[in-house]
């Protein structure tokens, strides 16, 4: 892409790039701790994704810092416009996600002395297919990559058809072994990710409208969800 | 490094230091110059601004040129005795002078015009019929005034003066009578040119340079102003237009003695154009400002902000409309300065003048743009070709009559360029 | 009450424009509808032709002599450049405002009734003093200069002096008003109440802009054309324009990346 004439506003982008693709990584290294605490019910992972989610929340004050500022003095337009506008919509989705994210670890340090084993394994497998979304979502975004974004927002409805087996699976469980306490985290569990898996559709589709100016408005397929 | 630098400012500044000496020495050299030149003139000239008079009571009887009814009968006026009237009357002043000859020589120290001027002098008065005496200042010979302004000196030997002992012994003895005495020179104020010094004057060629401006104006102005709008804003652009250009740039270097053989054989021979005439002189003098002004009035519209035309053409004013409108009435002051100092350039000119045959001695002030007539630069010239001392001093004192106008349409000039200036 | 544009009615048509200066070709084959009532904007980097175009529209180009310009301009479906229509007679009904204020160095009313004078718009000094007032009204003036119209018009501020530019246009009724960089000579404030004037003319006039400011074609115009080196690259709404331009070369420009 061409660069443009003033270096300070190219800076200005370059930087704000940069945050959100760190946000990105953060992000990334969340859900990977969390899928193992939850696998693992590794309580020391736990503590480290909520350690986390502050520097996401901070990043995010960043971000949104820059850009107010980078649209207050050089009156984007165009993909400079559009850029800006999904960064603020990205870094926003990538700070719930943290925040989903935080709320699976702290819920996992509740599950404790549980042995869900086998709940916990099918949730670990919902994770890290949300990972691998939220993975590829983030590699659209880094290398404009517009056919990626389309597949992953695509292919959303994956994640909604294992949640929703998960459902199942956990509703079965719970009227099995009457642990209602541990099944409601279970549950609220799987449907962060399920929220996690939404968001990473949303930061595709902001990453086709920063590169290309047109929203993803097909049908794409969906699932009806129980919840 | 640093000291290089300081060297290098210090020399820098040398240089200017130079520059500003040399500009400042050749300014004061010019000035020096022109203040040599119009001080010698006005040495030279200041005496004409006095003429030697003497006092004398003539007898006259008016009965011999008046009606009845108190009119002067112009025939029989100019028939009357006047130079005899006169030399009678001065020859009492000195009764001791009897023989023809010596008479002769006592006549010849007053004016020979002096039967003339009484006769305007009388022509003037309402006289009482039957005889009368008048008491009047008559001018003395050009000779007699230059040997009252000290100008002849008694010490050159009699045969080489212009004035002889026995006609410097009568001149004494007026002034010792107290009827002989240097007064205001008004005759060189009210007449035209004069073979005797004493009767000369100026108005003859001012009025005549005035006619000749005026026709000059009015055929230059209007044509430079139409030429210089059609070239702006109408010409096209190309070889003609160029063409058309630098020969109007050429004519303003033209020699001013070829615009007056122009006149000579077009004006005078092909259209036969009375000879002698302000209405040539002025035409030719025309011609040779034409391009001066032509030049003038294109700079002066061109520095006009072309916004000004474009916003008048934007209005839907055709072409000629927003030069007449609004071009034009800011580009006047301009228009008008050019015009002025060709109008000095032109009144200052001799050369063409000469070629149409303005040169003429002319004795009366001419009253017409065809009647004959002469311009200053031309009196100038004829005045200092005089053999007589009386008309060299007359001619200086001319030639700052014309510089004076000179700086007088200058001034007016500048004056016209600050009070008309606009900005924008 | 939001109009399409592709159905409005299109005042001004360009077909295959092309515009000569001696040799040197200066507008390359343009084609463009500019539509009635509306501000139209046209935008690009120095000597792209965007002010040779807007000169096109009234014929101001006629006055220089090296021009040629071939193609057709149509105006209400009549060929401004055909045998039968006069330049001058146009340029009355498209009026011009020039890039730097240059009212005539006459009175406030003199400098209004200039125009309604030279076309025989009022046959009485009541009239005329009529028009002068309306059009002093129309360009939001009024209140400002009324009791001081026989001020020099000079003597105004720059952006009074604009605004008195735009009333003379006014002034002789024109159906097209094109204003060539209006507002490059003004401060902010002075800019923001031409462009709020331009606005309100567009309910009855129909506007065409040239602009180097952006963000001024992307405040009061409803169409904008961006011309690069003498060819049309992009028209199209202007919010189109400025969120997602179709032409690489309109993005890299109006993002600041032109180079």
């Amino acid at each position: 892409m061409t660069l443009h004439i003033s270096s300070a506003y190219n800076g200005d982008l370059v930087h704000i790039n940069a945050k959100v693709v760190e946000m990105g990584g953060l992000c990334e290294q969340m859900i990977e701790h969390s899928n193992k605490a939850v696998r693992d019910n590794n309580i020391e992972l736990a503590d480290k994704v909520v350690l986390l989610d502050e520097k996401t929340d901070d990043l995010e004050a960043d971000i949104n810092e820059s850009i107010i500022r980078a649209i207050a003095l050089r009156q984007p337009v165009a993909d400079d416009l559009r850029v800006l506008f999904s960064a603020i919509k990205i870094s926003g989705a990538f700070e719930r996600v943290g925040d989903l994210c935080k709320n699976i670890a702290k819920r996992t340090r509740l599950l404790n002395d549980d042995p869900h084993k086998d709940v916990r394994k099918s949730i670990f497998s919902l994770g890290e297919k949300v990972k691998e979304q939220l993975t590829r979502s983030i590699n659209s975004y880094t290398q404009q990559d517009i056919k990626l974004a389309k597949k992953v927002w695509e292919r959303d409805y994956e994640i909604d058809q294992i949640y929703t087996d998960l459902f199942d699976e956990i509703l079965v469980y719970l009227k099995k072994k009457k642990r209602v306490a541990a099944g409601s985290h279970l549950m609220i569990i799987a449907k962060n990710y399920e929220r996690i898996g939404d968001h990473t559709t949303h930061i595709s589709e902001m990453t086709h409208f920063a590169i290309t100016g047109r929203h993803l408005v097909a049908e794409r397929p969906k699932v009806n969800l129980p919840i | 490094m640093d000291i290089n630098r300081k060297n290098f400012t210090r020399s820098r500044k040398r240089v200017e230091t130079r520059l500003k000496f040399y500009g400042l020495t050749s300014i004061c050299f010019s000035l020096l110059m022109l203040a040599t030149l119009l001080i010698s003139i006005g040495l030279n000239g200041y005496t004409a601004l006095q003429q030697a008079y003497f006092k004398i009571s003539i007898p006259v009887d008016a009965s011999e040129f008046t009606s009845e009814d108190g009119n002067i009968l112009k025939n029989k006026i100019n028939l009357y005795d006047w130079d005899g009237t006169v030399n009678r009357s001065f020859n009492k002043l000195f009764p001791e002078v009897k023989s023809r000859d010596d008479r002769k020589k006592l006549f010849s120290i007053i004016s020979s015009n002096s039967g003339y001027d009484f006769k305007e002098i009388v022509k003037k008065r309402s006289l009482d019929k039957g005889k009368t005496v008048l008491t009047v200042w008559l001018s003395l010979s050009d000779d007699a005034d230059q040997y009252l302004k000290g100008r002849l000196s008694k010490d050159i030997p009699e045969k080489d003066r212009r004035i002889s002992n026995q006609e410097i012994k009568w001149v004494d003895s007026l002034v010792e009578r107290k009827i002989a005495q240097l007064k205001f020179n008004k005759t060189f104020f009210t007449a035209a040119d004069s073979r005797e010094p004493e009767s000369a004057g100026i108005l003859g060629a001012v009025v005549g340079s005035a006619l000749t401006l005026t026709i000059t104006i009015l055929f230059a102005l209007p044509l430079a102003v139409m030429a210089s709008i059609y070239l702006e804003y109408f010409a096209k652009p190309g070889k003609v237009t160029d063409f058309i250009e630098v020969n109007i740039n050429n004519l303003a270097a033209v020699p001013s003695i070829v615009f007056g053989l122009l006149g000579l054989s077009v004006f005078l021979s092909t259209f036969g154009l009375p000879r002698s005439a302000p209405l040539v002189g002025g035409l030719v003098l025309g011609l040779m400002t034409l391009p001066t002004i032509i030049i003038a009035t294109r700079a002066s519209i061109r520095s006009i902000p072309p916004s000004i035309r474009e916003a008048a053409l934007g209005l839907g004013a055709s072409k000629m409309q927003a030069a007449m409108h609004h071009v034009l009435p800011l580009a006047t002051p301009g228009i008008l300065t050019g015009t002025i100092i060709g109008m000095a350039q032109a009144l200052g000119e001799t050369a063409p003048l000469l070629m149409i045959g303005m040169v003429a001695f002319i004795i009366d002030v001419p009253s017409s743009f065809t009647s004959s007539a002469t311009a200053m630069p031309v009196q100038i010239f004829m005045w200092s070709d005089s053999a007589e001392r009386a008309f060299y001093e007359r001619s200086s004192l001319a030639i700052l009559f014309l510089v004076g106008f000179l700086i007088i349409m200058n001034l007016i000039a500048v004056v016209l360029r600050k009070k008309f200036e606009k900005r924008w | 009450m939001k109009k399409d544009g592709d159905t409005m009615k299109q005042k001004l048509i360009a077909e295959n424009v092309d515009v000569f200066y001696g040799e040197k070709q200066a507008i390359n084959n343009i084609s463009l509808g500019i539509n009635e009532n509306t501000i139209t904007a046209l935008i690009g980097p120095s000597g792209c032709g965007k002010s040779t175009f807007l000169r096109c529209l009234n014929r101001m180009n006629d006055v220089i002599d090296t021009c040629k310009i071939s193609g057709k301009i149509l105006m209400d479906n009549t060929d401004i450049y055909g045998t039968e229509v006069d330049p001058v007679e146009l340029r009355a009904k498209v009026g011009m405002v020039f890039q730097k204020p240059n009212p005539f160095p006459k009175s406030i009313f003199e400098n209004i009734a200039y125009g309604p004078r030279i076309h025989g718009l009022a046959s009485n000094n009541s009239e005329l003093k009529d028009i002068v007032l309306s059009s002093l009204e129309k360009a939001g003036l009024i209140d400002e200069v009324k009791d001081r119209l026989d001020d020099q018009a000079t003597g105004l501020s720059g952006g009074q002096q604009q605004r008195i530019c735009i009333a003379r246009a006014i002034a002789v009724s024109p159906e097209v008003i094109l204003m060539d960089e209006p507002c490059s000579a003004l401060d902010p404030i002075a800019t923001a109440k031409i462009e709020e004037l331009m606005n309100e003319l567009s309910q009855s006039y129909t506007i065409v802009i040239v602009t180097h400011s952006m963000q001024q074609a992307a405040r009061v115009s409803k169409k904008t054309a961006f011309f690069h080196l003498g060819d049309l690259i992009e028209y199209n709404d202007t919010d189109k324009i400025f969120t997602q331009p179709e032409n690489e070369k309109t993005q890299d420009y109006i993002t600041g990346r032109f180079g």
